[in-house]
């Protein structure tokens, strides 16, 4: 009895609130519908997480049969997906995966022509059925989404019912870019921490066109300068790579880190005088880190070089 | 003889060569993108705890000042963060309920024994012990 009263109450707040209205954030200068060109993979079985990365990959121009992601993603005893496999499934592919994680993301995405993979909850908190599928556009003002999901291409459904499924699965979702391209309205700390997984994929030289874009849209952001130096220091574009450190403390002169690796730089670079000027002021900030000191001990025991950079510099 | 400077040999070869793997050379490194983005998430992540203790003990101010609790949040929401964490450092300044009784206990304690010894005269119902 108590847990047929148990389920009725369950149902009844369920219920309850299914009736409040959640409003869509559809900007106002966007179309009143939109559905973008995805290619299309009906799932087979339970198998939704293969044909739904299949979907976003071939929307990111890598085409995948579902059926040769299903070793690497799929869980036989879980008869399901870990969206973590899925990302590292699709950065395997060379591709950059950033975070959707809001409701005015998701249509952010969708008006720059990015389909969005996403994790729903169809059934309930207690009592869960998880389930990707992908948005692929919206219809009359966003009160509709328009998914590829299971069997149905371009499905219908209503906004408040969709994000409902989506809030339950704590609005996980993903946008899987194609070469070069970065995601609409990204945050840049975000971005250099999606960056930043592609480069300890297999092939981090797939970040490179990634990264390109992302410092010509942020010149000004100190973890991009950071990040793009040593990802140049890595590719052995030394030059390049102080540049960029340069541009780092300029940015944040009190971050000790980029400091360093100035220091460093011009260390491997025989530019003891450089090196020195740069070590102190990491030092400044944060004397007794250990890493700091280990480079500050390698710069001492510099033998006198020419510096084979002329010009000024710090 | 021979077989002996063989052996010396040897043996300081052996010993160059341990040299070289015992003493690994120091080297310095770039500090990774990784590392740089650990702290600035953690930091990140300070701030949000930090913004949401401020904001509990703010709504705990504001409660003990006699806000209703159905106007807490309303007026909480049209402060700044800043201001939000001035308020929840008022918390800390408020005495404890228990402190002040007990302070309060004290004194009249103190008083009730200077009456008894007859340094006092503060309660006149109180004669001096002698």
């Amino acid at each position: 009895m108590t847990h047929l009263r148990r389920l009725a109450a369950a149902l009844l707040a369920a219920g309850l609130t299914a009736c409040q209205t959640l409003p869509s954030p559809v900007p106002d200068e966007a179309p009143a519908s939109r559905q973008l060109d995805v290619p299309f993979y009906a799932q087979e079985k339970y198998q939704c997480g293969p044909a739904a990365l299949a979907m976003a990959l071939g929307a990111a121009g890598h085409e995948v049969a579902p059926a040769t992601l299903i070793d690497e993603v799929w869980l036989p005893e879980r008869k399901g997906s870990l969206a973590i496999e899925l990302r590292a499934a699709a950065r395997a592919r060379e591709r950059l995966v950033y975070p959707v994680d809001t409701p005015n993301q998701l249509f952010a995405q969708l008006d720059a022509g990015q389909p969005v993979l996403v994790m729903q909850n169809l059934a309930f908190s207690f009592w869960p059925q998880w389930h990707f599928a992908v948005v692929i556009g919206y219809a009359e003002n966003g009160e509709r989404v328009i998914l590829h999901t299971g069997t149905d291409r371009g499905d219908g459904t209503h906004w408040n019912r969709f994000v409902r499924t989506w809030a339950r699965a704590d609005y996980q979702g993903m946008v899987v870019l194609p070469p070069g391209e970065l995601p609409a309205k990204a945050e840049p700390q975000k971005l250099v921490r999606a960056l930043n997984d592609l480069e300890q994929s297999p092939s981090p030289e797939a970040a490179l066109p990634y990264w390109q874009a992302t410092v010509e849209r942020w010149p000004d952001k100190y973890l991009v300068q950071f990040g793009w130096g040593n990802l140049q220091w890595n590719r052995g574009e030394k030059e390049d790579a102080i540049r960029a450190f340069q541009k780092a403390v300029e940015i944040r002169p009190e971050a000790a880190s980029a400091w360093n690796n100035l220091a460093e730089a011009w260390r491997q670079m025989d530019c003891a005088e450089r090196a020195h000027k740069a070590i102190e002021q990491a030092l400044q900030v944060e004397p007794t880190r250990q890493a700091i000191q280990d480079t500050r001990d390698q710069i001492k025991a510099m033998p006198e070089h020419q510096c084979p950079i002329t010009g000024s510099g710090q | 003889m021979h077989a002996r400077s063989i052996i010396a040999t040897l043996a300081s070869v052996f010993l160059l060569a341990s040299q070289c793997l015992l003493v690994p050379t120091v080297h310095a490194k770039m500090v990774g993108t990784e590392t740089e983005l650990a702290r600035a998430e953690r930091a990140q992540k300070e701030e949000q705890i930090v913004a949401a203790l401020s904001r509990e003990k703010a709504r705990e101010t504001l409660a003990n000042y006699g806000v209703k609790p159905e106007q807490i949040e309303q007026r909480l929401s049209r402060l700044t963060d800043a201001e939000i964490q001035r308020l929840a450092r008022k918390t800390e300044n408020l005495p404890a309920g228990q402190d002040v009784i007990g302070f309060t206990l004290g004194v009249i304690l103190i008083l009730v024994l200077l009456d008894l010894l007859g340094a006092t005269d503060v309660f006149p119902a109180i004669e001096p012990a002698n």
